[in-house]
């Protein structure tokens, strides 16, 4: 009875410390959305409440009284990310298996070359000369979809996990008179899902969140990720705050930017379908995890 | 073995793909400037086949580029761009792409994009990113022959100090963004305080006379701060007054008398540190805020909490510029010095990239811009109608909703040509180029400081001065307690030297401007 009573205890603690866990991590979400309802004058009056002393919608209407710009820069993520994921997870997979196969003559020379680009990038200037000088991408969608998609990392990661795969399972597949990508899409990828859904994760929110290189490349506001636009609101009101002696002596009016229950509701415009989207694939990659798939 | 070698082989090749790769980079880069030269002189030559014709006619159509950041970037860019080409094309037959960054990305981008030679005419150049350096860097070009020929009224209309300030080794690069050019330094008070205490504003003459006010307030408004002071602008009187001048592009610690004919430097001089021991004792009245040297002070001045402020320039109209931020309360403005000017420190100008196809278009739509009141506002205000009505006069109101909006006349041009808004006085432009005419300048203004030797020494005096700048200036630390502690660490960081490297380079500049023998 009393190790019952211990173990209820441990059991009371171990609860207690993830639900102070999860409230640390959820309290900011419901910070941000409880803010974005609030009203902009209870706001400068009594600083962020978790509950609104006078609830509106005021942030929201400001937002969506223009909404095409909005719902183009969500027409842009989309596009990109969900191109950019399905390309790059296809292109990363093909790379990892070609390095990860022993047979394959040069595979430390080309895994070499992929980890060396992982030390050393080109640079700023050089990729921006590359994009905009020599494959005139500038202003396409293109110039947010090819930077970023090859990464080493996963690269290595693939094939950390590829090369796990036994090689007599590609040599039976040969026996049975399969050819090379019929081997790769019919018995590498499938057994690969668990990879697949972790980096293919990985890849789309490396997409969803991108925003550097559109600042960059991207000049047409119709053509703006979502990303871009919070960050450049954000960077602007920083810039402006903190460089105070400049917009004093110029007279810029800081009133005229989205107030900050604004801001707010751009950050749960622009993150939500995130948070909403999030569990749906978490459950298909914790499954594809543990599922194990080399059963053979 | 074998393999081993093959992998050594493997290695070598791939090194020299990789150095084969940069050179070829190389290649297309050197040709692309090359190409882009000759281009420009191509169009160099056409121009001046008939380089007195303002016959748009006579002139091959363009297509120029301009760079300028804007603190919210516009819905309806697209249009008033549409507008603007309709204005440029009939004058000087060129089109214009405007190509605004948002303000916080501006330094980035355009360093990203200047350093990877993009050919494009005209970017804004000042505060953040200055002339002087992106002529060292070889960015822009000087622009001399170009305002002679293509901008006479401009070059008349701005004054000599501005040309002065926007020039690097006699030659000029870049076209001010004219508006004012001058400091008053006083105090902002709220009137419904002035009127409640019967403030008395002809009797402050110094800073020390508002004291009384002060401790009105102190004792009779508990939610109300007393004296708006948040350490992160300096209280800087001494930046000219009846003795002293500062000598500007140093730290403001070093000043010379006025109307001293020997020039000679003052580091720290007692007048300095008074202000200093005046924030100690305000600090321990409670005129302060207690917790002013890590608050915000915007936080405060929005909720109209900060009865006293004290500015460095105030200009006609800044009346309804104060009472739009601190949450519409009135103010009044005790000014506690004279206009004067520390030359043009190249604050908000244009110019026109070292990449620029056409150089002589991008001088004509500049001086467009300048001259041109209908295209001027056009871009500050959008289009007539759309986004802004006119009411009386000058005076224009945005519209509602407006989709352009970007208020931020100073970016465009000069902003004497800007219609006026509301709150601001009908001559507000009038009495704005009197200051910039009649301030009184800096005697050593154009002193210029090569701050290479001492980089070091200037990198440590920062750091021990961002220790101690909040808590000074804001008398939360005790000045008497902390002077010498800190004045030994500057005597660490390097003060001697860069005080001799100062005065070595300032007797130089003297001689040179045979200001003293």
């Amino acid at each position: 009875m009393a190790v019952a009573k211990k173990f209820e205890f441990s059991k009371l603690f171990i609860n207690l410390l993830f639900t102070v866990l999860s409230l640390v991590v959820i309290l900011p979400f419901l910070l941000v959305i409880a803010v974005s309802l609030t009203d902009e004058k209870a706001l400068t009056q009594n600083g962020y409440q978790f509950i609104p002393k006078s609830f509106s919608l005021d942030a929201y209407r400001y937002l969506l009284d223009a909404p095409d710009i909005l719902f183009r820069a969500y027409g842009v993520t989309l596009t990109v990310t969900v191109v950019g994921s399905l390309a790059g997870l296809l292109l990363t997979a093909m790379t990892a298996y070609v390095i990860s196969r022993q047979d394959y003559r040069y595979n430390r020379v080309t895994t070499f070359y992929v980890f060396f680009t992982m030390l050393f990038s080109g640079g700023l200037v050089p990729s921006y000369i590359l994009i905009t000088q020599y494959l005139h991408l500038k202003d396409s969608l293109w110039a947010l979809i090819l930077p970023i998609l090859l990464s080493p990392f996963n690269i290595m990661v693939m094939k950390g996990f590829m090369s796990k795969i036994p090689h007599e399972i590609i040599e039976s597949a040969k026996i049975d008179g399969a050819r090379e990508f019929r081997i790769f899409f019919r018995i590498i990828l499938p057994l690969s899902t668990p990879a697949l859904a972790t980096l293919g994760l990985l890849i789309s929110f490396t997409y969803w969140n991108e925003w550097f290189n559109a600042m960059l490349y991207i000049d047409d506001p119709n053509k703006v990720p979502l990303q871009l636009l919070l960050v450049r609101t954000l960077n602007s009101i920083e810039f402006l705050t903190t460089n105070s002696e400049f917009t004093g002596q110029l007279g810029i009016d800081l009133a005229s930017f989205p107030n900050s229950s604004a801001r707010m509701a751009i950050a749960v415009l622009a993150g939500g379908p995130m948070v909403v989207i999030f569990p749906f694939f978490q459950r298909f990659f914790v499954k594809g995890l543990t599922v194990g798939s080399l059963k053979g | 073995m074998k393999k081993r070698l093959f992998g050594v082989l493997a290695f070598v090749l791939l090194a020299g793909s990789v150095l084969a790769g940069c050179g070829g980079n190389n290649n297309g880069n050197g040709n692309g400037n090359g190409a882009s030269a000759t281009e420009g002189s191509a169009t160099a030559g056409v121009q001046s086949a008939a380089p007195d014709s303002g016959d748009a006619g006579e002139l091959k159509p363009v297509e120029l580029t301009w760079y300028y950041p804007l603190s919210q970037l516009q819905a309806d860019q697209a249009k008033v761009q549409e507008e603007v080409n309709k204005i440029v094309k009939e004058k000087i037959n060129a089109t214009v792409k405007l190509m605004p960054v948002a303000i916080g990305d501006y330094v980035q981008k355009m360093n990203t994009v200047l350093a990877a030679g993009e050919k494009f005419d005209i970017l804004w150049t000042g505060y953040m990113l200055k002339p002087e350096e992106l002529v060292r860097k070889g960015a822009i070009q000087p622009m001399d022959a170009l305002l002679d020929e293509y901008a006479p009224e401009l070059k008349a209309d701005v004054p000599q100090v501005m040309w002065d300030g926007l020039s690097v080794d006699g030659e000029i690069y870049g076209i001010p963004n004219q508006q004012i050019n001058g400091s008053r330094y006083g105090f902002i008070i709220q009137k419904r305080f002035a009127d409640k205490y019967n403030l008395d504003t002809a009797s402050i003459k110094k800073i020390a006379d508002i004291e009384p006010f002060l401790a009105q307030i102190k004792q009779n408004e508990p939610d109300i701060i007393p004296f708006g002071v948040f350490g992160t602008s300096f209280i800087n009187p001494q930046s000219h007054d009846d003795k002293y001048w500062v000598v500007p592009g140093l730290d403001d610690h070093f000043y010379i008398k006025t109307d001293d004919p020997t020039y000679t430097l003052y580091r720290y001089p007692e007048e300095e540190l008074d202000n200093f021991r005046l924030a100690s004792k305000w600090y321990k009245e409670g005129y302060i805020y207690k917790d002013a040297a890590t608050e915000k002070m915007n936080d405060y001045l929005a909720k109209g909490q900060i009865a006293v402020d004290f500015n460095v320039t105030l200009k006609p109209g800044v009346e309804a510029e104060v009472k739009a931020k601190n949450g519409g309360n009135e103010v009044i403005t005790v000014p506690l010095s004279d206009w004067f000017s520390n030359g043009y420190s190249a604050t908000t100008n244009q110019s026109i990239s070292r990449t620029a196809p056409n150089p002589e278009r991008a001088m004509m739509l500049l001086n467009l811009v300048n001259t041109d009141k209908e295209l001027y506002n056009l871009l500050c205000n959008g289009i007539a109608g759309v986004h802004y009505e006119k009411t009386t006069g000058d005076y224009i109101k945005a519209l509602p909703d407006s989709r352009y909006l970007p208020n931020m006349d100073w970016v465009f041009g000069s902003v004497f040509n800007s219609y006026l808004k509301e709150g601001q006085p009908e001559n507000v432009w009038e009495e704005t180029k009197k200051i910039n005419s009649d301030s009184e300048v800096n005697p050593v203004g154009a002193f210029k400081f090569n701050s290479e030797p001492v980089n070091t020494e200037i990198a440590n005096l920062n750091a021990v001065w961002g220790e101690y700048k909040r808590g000074l200036v804001t008398g939360t630390l005790d000045f008497e307690e902390t002077w010498p502690v800190l004045y030994g660490k500057l005597k660490e960081a390097g003060e001697e030297k860069y005080v001799a490297e100062v005065t070595k380079q300032f007797e130089q500049f003297l001689k040179d401007k045979g200001l003293k023998k």
